[in-house]
């Protein structure tokens, strides 16, 4: 009898707290269902080492004063490329840094040069919370080039927000390619 | 009763006393709140332009406060007598509401200039007296609108009354002028522009159009709201590497840090109505999400509202937040956030209507949100009402669109 309701108390602990963890509410977190091309948000997960991705304590350069421009140009026999972003996200990905890469090598080969990173956004969301989205974009390009040798004296960010478009269609191929940084030479 | 029946019966009322699944949200189901009828059989207006002007909007603002339904005949809770009549630039207007026991309740005789925009005036100060006579609500016929419209191709600020007619062109940058916040003494209007090529705050004095430039620090400037003492601006800064929510002192010109968060966007910073706290966006957690700090900095407290991606959030005068909420595939709805309800705090008000709502404001009164509203990527503005009347078109999309609407305080 005894070992019996020693059973019993196990029984209704564990189905107690298994009715219980039922009906705890979801942490808020992307909801798929509505929106299958939200990269998974990290939520609680470990902070990106390297330090151009998002997340980590990384501060990034303190921007210095506005750099006299200069007036704007076009390299010769640059590759120059947008940055593309995923929604929602201003982590520089790998496939992408090649394009960042080419621009620092350039950078570091011609000191007089200066650069602005325009940050971009697609139109979804909050227009305000765009404006801020490509500022991050933005930095994290600018960050890397100063990891990559370029001076943070003669880089600076503008961000765009979400309203200058390079593409107008309202759908994912357009979004993909307005989610950009943009690289503006200056001497 | 042996062990085993008493075993079945515990997990029973354990069952029965685990709460379900909570309601997310309450929906507003009262339909509109009380309204008197107005009769305006007794009320004469001859055939100009303006006497029309005159009527249809003060009409119209009476409808607009959701306290009245118009009618042209008996019965009626009220009747409005009197007349209007423009002889050549003055525009004559007696007017008086009598309750059904025949005592006038309302009674005021006006000359005034008669073109469009004093007629206009005129209407919605007569409006605004008759609903705080008859109805004891507070009156936003003469508030004004703060937006940014593209009429001219470029967004530019754009003033306009609050029913949403006498539209004004306030600037001219042909760049990019954006998110306009109203001063509590409703003189000036702090907003973003890209009228130097990088994003800055500037003020601008309405009455006489002069400009200055509040913020300029490197990168991004942008998110200024005023708060209510006037001597200080919120903003959202990347000077230092990062966005993040700074505070303004304006005699001093000394910039406070308040937010230090992971690397992430933050945005539309609204002050609380007593000036103690800031309501703002940050992604610093994934999404964008709402978040509340004390004016000198501190804690970042989370809101707790729910949903996967809360914006642009505004704080209104009887202490309760407004916001937009991702409601589907790339569609917002409004919800409110009130911090004094028992229970359940948080409201939806756009549930089950088309178009995604976006950036809410409240009106003086407390009661109405001023939003716009997109369909198929056109924006226009809405009126909303917080008891339950359907939302109101007031200014559509048509040779541009309209965004960030702002009524004054």
């Amino acid at each position: 009898m005894r070992k019996l309701r020693f059973l019993f108390t196990v029984i209704t602990v564990v189905a107690v707290l298994g009715l219980t963890s039922g009906c705890r509410k979801p942490k808020s977190a992307g909801d798929d269902a509505l929106n299958p091309d939200v990269t998974g948000i990290d939520d609680g997960q470990i902070p990106d080492a390297t330090p151009w991705g998002q997340g980590g304590e990384f501060d990034g350069s303190p921007l210095g004063s506005r750099p006299d421009l200069g007036t704007e140009f076009v390299p010769t026999d640059l590759n120059i490329q947008n940055v593309l972003f995923g929604y929602d996200s201003s982590n520089v990905e790998p496939s992408e840094r090649y394009k960042v890469e080419i621009v620092g090598d350039y950078l570091v080969n011609n000191p007089e040069v200066s650069l602005v990173v325009e940050g971009h956004a697609d139109e979804r969301g909050s227009s305000d919370y765009n404006l801020a989205l490509s500022e991050r974009r933005a930095l994290a390009i600018r960050d890397y080039l100063v990891q990559l040798g370029a001076g943070a004296a003669r880089l600076t960010t503008s961000p765009m927000g979400e309203e200058y478009p390079v593409s107008f269609g309202h759908d994912e191929q357009s979004w993909q390619v307005n989610r950009r940084g943009e690289f503006k030479f200056y001497k | 009763m042996n062990f085993s029946s008493f075993f079945f019966l515990s997990v029973v009322v354990l069952c029965m006393g685990l709460p379900a699944r909570a309601e997310l949200t309450a929906r507003l189901t009262k339909h509109g709140s009380n309204k008197s009828t107005l009769d305006w059989s007794a009320f004469r207006v001859s055939g100009g332009a303006a006497e029309r002007l005159f009527l249809q909007t003060l009409q119209n603002d009476l409808k607009l406060s959701g306290c009245f339904i118009n009618k042209s005949a008996s019965p009626a809770e009220y009747r409005i007598v009197g007349s209007a009549a423009a002889n050549g630039p003055r525009l004559t207007v007696q007017i008086s509401a009598v309750d059904q026991l025949n005592s006038a309740i309302y009674g005021q005789a006006f000359e005034h200039q008669a073109q469009d925009a004093q007629v206009r005036d005129l209407a919605h100060r007569i409006a605004d007296e008759l609903v705080e006579k008859l109805a004891g609500q507070k009156g936003i016929a003469q508030a004004r609108i703060a937006l940014i419209g593209t009429a001219s191709n470029r967004k530019e600020l754009y003033l306009a009354g609050s029913d949403g007619q006498g539209i004004m062109q306030i600037t001219n940058d042909q760049s990019l002028s954006l998110s306009p916040n109203w001063s509590q003494d409703g003189r000036s209007l702090v907003y973003t522009s890209y009228l130097m090529g990088y994003p800055d705050i500037y003020r601008i004095t309405l009455n006489t159009g002069k400009r200055e430039r509040i913020s300029n620090f490197p990168g991004l400037n942008t998110g200024g709201a005023l708060s209510p003492d006037g001597q200080n601006v919120a903003l959202v800064l990347s000077k230092d590497g990062k966005p993040e929510l700074y505070v303004k002192n304006l005699p001093t010109g000394r910039v406070t840090r308040l937010t230090k968060t992971r690397s992430s966007p933050k945005a539309s910073p609204s002050w609380s109505p007593d000036g103690n706290r800031i309501v703002f966006v940050s992604g610093h957690e994934g999404g964008p999400l709402l978040y509340t700090i004390s004016r000198s900095g501190g804690r970042v407290t989370p809101l707790r509202v729910g949903g996967v991606e809360n914006v642009a959030p505004n704080w209104g005068p009887d202490g309760r937040i407004c916001y937009a909420s991702r409601v589907g595939r790339d569609q917002y709805g409004i919800r409110i956030y009130d911090p004094a309800a028992q229970g359940n705090k948080v409201t939806e008000v756009t549930s089950g209507q088309a178009g995604s709502f976006e950036d809410p404001s409240w009106a003086s009164n407390g009661r109405h949100i001023y939003c716009s509203r997109k369909v198929n990527y056109r924006s226009s503005i809405y009126l909303l009402d917080t008891l339950g009347d359907p939302p109101i078109a007031l200014i559509s999309s048509g040779k541009g669109d309209w965004y960030t609407p702002k009524a004054s305080p």
